[in-house]
């Protein structure tokens, strides 16, 4: 059924894999030198929700604990990065750093009493985060400018480079969600990623495989915290501004409905979740004004019933009409009452090592 | 090894022997498998002591247990669903892993020969359990024994010193129930087990010592021979399983 039979971990295997990353880079790259600067602006907001949902794809569809609050730590690495270059001298790269340093110290004091909570409450008590980040933004004046918000000095393009300052955002944010979603990869394979999915499906097989999973539960909290605090940093590069109005309530689903749509248990999903929430609510509006919200809510909730595993998921099975990857042929002690590859998950199953709930 | 005044169960006390097979029967509701939680710190009884290699369990927090060379089975699995059969042995084995978050983050050098190492690890008990075939496929979705084998690879990939084994026969055909008593037959000598099971004939064949467990209280100590005989037993036990 597939047009192509590959080994998984043969030559040919890894080739088809580097070669899908870098032409996914060259892609990348090339964008924002043929596209309006207008349509750069909004690829950039598309990265630093793409960061942001990185880590709450990592809480939410690895560990399976759902927050509410994610529009908060969006919030305060924004006015961190924006405060530290409004009022400091600071270089804005080590803005990034102390964003995510920032949000990550908040996201372990909160995360600390909220690891006694799970499913439901936990969501209650994020929610109840994101609630009090407007409230607090615009009181805190002498730090966050109020209600008028803060001017940002925005990164300027540096001389070697000779790129207009909507491309020169666009690639300094990509080259940082590029880290951030390697990092993010990372921590979702290997030990720390087996520990994450116990946690979340077997939380007794977790205790007694030696994982210490209040820790790992707080420190992955921590974690998704400062991703989004790099977002928000991003996003105040990018807007040159920050305000309260920029991070309602409404932040924080859409930072969630971005995971869920790009596919929770994929850090790909990320972006493919971020690509969404950014451009269908404004093709929505250009269709009708008066109807954005429902036909947003409609794309949705088509996306959810329609494609189980989100983008990603999508991506995947298109993927594997294409090239179909098996596992080498065991040697010895395969006599075995399973059936054999025939068998192997398609469709809506999900593949070896594969993290869709 | 020692288990002291353990609450579901009152009283209990018994001890094994490094490098024994200790089978521990009873009827349902005996306490074997409450008795096994405690061991493994998923439950706190309000008294008494475990010690286990001059360690006092009840000290430790619960993920601290494996470190020990502690490792058990549950009688209704405890595999991770999404993971591969491989993952799930893996996960069963990493318990020495220095991988954290920041390491992993970086994928540090070690962590990568840690993540191969554990993975031939895998491999070998995979081969071992005659799993190979299904290595790469979800734990999800397979059949019941073969899940039940698995949850015994996981236990056994941790190179466990004690291996508390929760009911491993039920739920195979009798086959693999022979085979299974082979396999446990080979883990002597390497690690202590402790036997929880219904099936007797497996547990009388197997054991060096059987402590039997009633209503939560020791009923009988001593070799397969002796308790067969214990007249307790036979009135508590054989008379209502029989």
């Amino acid at each position: 059924m597939s047009l192509v039979t590959v080994v998984a971990g043969s030559r040919a295997h890894r080739a088809l894999r580097w070669g899908t990353i870098a032409a996914g880079t060259a892609v990348a790259l090339a964008v924002p030198f043929n596209s309006s600067p207008s349509l750069n602006g909004d690829l950039t907001l598309v990265l630093c929700y793409a960061v942001a949902a990185a880590g709450l794809g990592m809480l939410v569809g690895y560990a399976g604990q759902v927050s509410l609050g994610h529009g908060a730590f969006f919030a305060v690495g924004a006015y961190t990065a924006a405060a530290l270059l409004a009022k400091t001298d600071l270089h804005w790269l080590l803005a990034l750093p102390a964003a995510a340093a920032v949000t990550f110290a908040l996201g372990l004091a909160f995360g600390i009493p909220a690891l006694r909570l799970r499913g439901i409450y936990l969501a209650l008590v994020t929610l109840a985060l994101a609630v009090a980040a407007g409230p607090v933004l615009k009181r805190a004046e002498p730090v966050t400018g109020g209600v008028s918000g803060l001017s940002v000095p925005q990164p300027p393009v540096p001389g070697w480079l000779a790129v207009d300052a909507d491309q020169w955002l666009y690639l300094l944010s990509l080259a940082v969600t590029g880290v951030m979603l390697l990092i993010a990869v990372n921590l979702t394979r290997g030990s720390l990623g087996r520990s994450l999915l116990a946690i979340r499906d077997g939380e007794r097989a977790a205790r007694t495989a030696g994982i210490d999973v209040a820790r790992v539960k707080t420190l992955l909290f921590a974690t998704a915290g400062a991703y989004a605090g790099v977002g928000g940093a991003l996003f105040a590069f990018a807007l040159g501004f920050v305000a309260p109005e920029s991070f309602t309530l409404l932040l924080s689903f859409t930072l969630l409905s971005a995971v869920v749509v790009g596919g929770l248990g994929t850090v790909a999903g990320a972006v493919l979740g971020a690509l969404f929430v950014v451009f269908v609510p404004q093709y929505a509006g250009e269709v009708d004004q008066a109807l954005t919200g429902i036909i947003y809510g409609g794309a949705l909730i088509a996306v959810v019933y329609l494609l189980p595993g989100g983008a990603a998921g999508l991506l995947r099975r298109l993927r594997r009409r294409l090239i179909d990857v098996v596992e080498p042929t065991p040697q010895r002690g395969d006599n075995d009452a399973v059936p054999t590859s025939d068998t192997a998950p398609v469709g809506g199953q999900p593949a070896a090592g594969g993290v869709r709930p | 090894m020692r288990f002291g005044g353990v609450t579901a169960l009152s009283g209990v006390s018994f001890g094994v022997r490094p490098g024994e097979v200790c089978g521990l029967i009873g009827p349902n509701g005996a306490g074997k498998t409450t008795l096994f939680d405690c061991v493994s710190r998923l439950t706190r009884p309000q008294e008494g002591t475990i010690t286990y290699a001059g360690q006092d369990l009840l000290a430790l927090p619960t993920h601290r247990v494996a470190a020990l060379g502690v490792a058990r089975t549950f009688q209704h699995l405890g595999l991770v669903p999404s993971l591969s059969v491989r993952d799930n042995v893996m996960l069963g084995a990493q318990h020495g892993s220095r991988a954290g978050f920041a390491a992993s983050a970086l994928r540090l050098p070690f962590v990568r020969a840690g993540e191969r190492a554990l993975r031939a690890r895998a491999d070998a008990v995979l081969e071992r359990l005659e799993l190979t075939r299904v290595a790469a496929r979800p734990a999800a979705g397979l059949p019941y024994g073969t899940l039940k084998r698995i949850e015994l690879a996981r236990a056994l990939a941790a190179e466990p010193t004690l291996l508390l084994l929760d009911e491993p026969a039920s739920g195979l055909a009798h086959g693999e129930v022979d085979e299974l008593a082979g396999l446990i037959e080979t883990v002597r000598g390497d690690a202590t087990v402790v036997l929880v099971e219904h099936h007797m004939g497996m547990v009388m064949r197997l054991s060096d010592t059987v402590v039997v467990l009633d209503f939560g209280k020791v009923i009988a100590t001593g070799t397969p021979a002796e308790v067969r005989e214990d007249p307790a037993v036979l009135a508590a036990y054989l008379g209502t399983a029989a």
